[in-house]
């Protein structure tokens, strides 16, 4: 599902009461999805935003999939233009998030924190679908540090995550990566 | 009978020249000289506040034709009843925002549709453009929200290119509201509640993640200054309580800031903004 800011809205959004309200929008469209699929934020139209906007819209969606909302349906950004992707940076990094933006060719690039998470995106897209224990295998790590990037992975909106019943009991969760070209 | 006298030029941004009082009687512009988007949006804000509470002052036009054609052209004869006359049409540069009322913050966010594209054609520099709209989308944003009151938010802006004004090019502009102000905003946050001196919380304001509410946010202020630096060189005035901050604030140097006591307390924010064009 596509969600068009600039169709919806306009080419210039500057308030935090804007912010809040398209971001309330979007999260209705979120929650009409089924687990597994994904939004895509089109910024194609949007010229420009402010560090405010930004800030109450994109990144309190990434804060709210770092809480668990939503975290079981993917979310990216398309068509942000120089101008809007320079301020989703900013405000993404202040707060130590991340989000996925598709470039023209539809590849993911990681927008704000970055650290070891374009790694752990380029493995998960090697994967598709797996475990915790699958990732932390193929990139070497500890259980313990594979959640902790699988968490900022499922936050910024690049992989969903679905609690499964194992056979032997107990909770578990499983990620897919829900990037559309992937997906 | 108290009496606000706006004489001479910049008579509400030189502190040499405050009142005893921003509840006035009557608003004496007749020996006014030249005014700035900054006296034009407090002038707004002070009018509005006393009118909303009914206590409206009388309010004596510029003597000066010239001076009196200028407000016409930037909207206040649009608020303030008076004998302005056919009016407009001024020899200065027209306003490239006039006086304009924000009553929800919202409202900033439409106007920007045609702002933009406004400013766009008449500066021709697309990041000077971008630049020069956040700054003043974060500090309307601001003032329409935490500054909220039955005042409202009044900005207008000029451009000028030095042709008729003799003044370098520039981008002038003035936002005021008649609300609580940054100090008293800030002490709503339990950590800034026991700041006395309204000077160290206008230094506070521009630091980031400090704000008045209970949310993590605080990045406006910063993002202001940091558009107003590439952008110039800039100077900013923020007035609001009892302190007013002035920076300068030039690409590549260190900002310069000079605080200092206000009196008597501005009810509400003003703000100045001067970008060097040139």
């Amino acid at each position: 599902m596509k969600y068009d800011v600039a169709a919806k809205w306009s080419p210039f959004l500057a308030t935090r009461e804007r912010g809040r309200r398209v971001r309330e929008e979007i999260e209705q469209r979120l929650a009409q999805l089924s687990a597994g699929d994904n939004l895509v934020l089109d910024f194609s139209g949007v010229e420009g935003i402010t560090v405010s906007f930004g800030d109450e819209c994109v990144a309190k969606l990434i804060l709210a999939r770092s809480s668990g909302d939503f975290a079981d349906r993917g979310l990216v950004i398309e068509g942000a233009n120089e101008d809007v992707t320079e301020t989703l940076e900013a405000v993404l990094s202040r707060r130590k998030f991340s989000a996925i933006s598709l470039n023209s060719t539809g590849e993911p690039e990681v927008l704000g924190e970055r650290g070891w998470l374009p790694a752990t995106l380029a493995a998960a897209i090697e994967l598709r679908s797996f475990s915790a224990s699958d990732l932390a295998a193929i990139l070497n790590l500890t259980p313990q540090a594979a959640n902790n990037r699988l968490k900022m992975l499922v936050a910024s909106g690049a992989v969903a995550r679905e609690r499964i019943v194992p056979e032997g009991g107990g909770k578990e969760f499983s990620y897919r990566i829900v990037i559309p070209v992937y997906a | 009978m108290a009496v606000l006298t706006m004489a001479g030029r910049c008579p509400l941004l030189d502190l040499a020249n405050m009142p005893r009082s921003w509840s006035p009687t009557v608003i004496d512009l007749t020996d006014l000289v030249w005014i700035t988007p900054f006296e034009v949006a407090g002038l707004a804000a002070i009018w509005t506040r006393l009118d909303t509470t009914e206590r409206r002052p009388r309010v004596e036009l510029p003597r000066e034709a010239e001076v009196k054609a200028y407000l016409v052209d930037i909207g206040l004869d649009r608020l303030i009843p008076g004998p302005w006359g056919a009016g407009g049409g001024s020899r200065i540069e027209p306003p490239w925002l006039p006086l304009t009322r924000i009553s929800a913050s919202e409202e900033w966010d439409d106007l920007l549709t045609v702002l933009h594209p406004a400013l766009a054609d008449l500066l021709r520099e697309p990041r000077l453009t971008q630049l020069t709209m956040d700054m003043m989308s974060e500090l309307v944003d601001n003032a329409a929200t935490h500054g909220h009151s039955g005042t409202g938010t009044f900005v207008c802006a000029q451009l000028y290119t030095g042709a008729t004004s003799g003044l370098s090019p520039g981008i002038w502009i003035g936002i005021a509201d008649g609300g609580i102000g940054v100090p008293d905003h800030l002490r709503r946050n339990p950590k800034y509640r026991d700041i006395s001196d309204d000077r160290d919380l206008i230094r506070l304001a521009r630091q980031p993640w400090v704000t008045g509410t209970t949310d993590r946010r605080g990045w406006g202020l910063v993002q202001v200054f940091e558009d107003a630096t590439e952008a110039g060189p800039t100077r900013l005035v923020i007035r609001s309580g009892r302190a007013q901050g002035e920076f300068t604030l030039r690409l590549g140097q260190r900002l310069t800031a000079r605080y200092r006591r206000v009196n008597p307390l501005v009810p509400g924010t003003w703000i100045h903004i001067r970008v060097e064009t040139a």
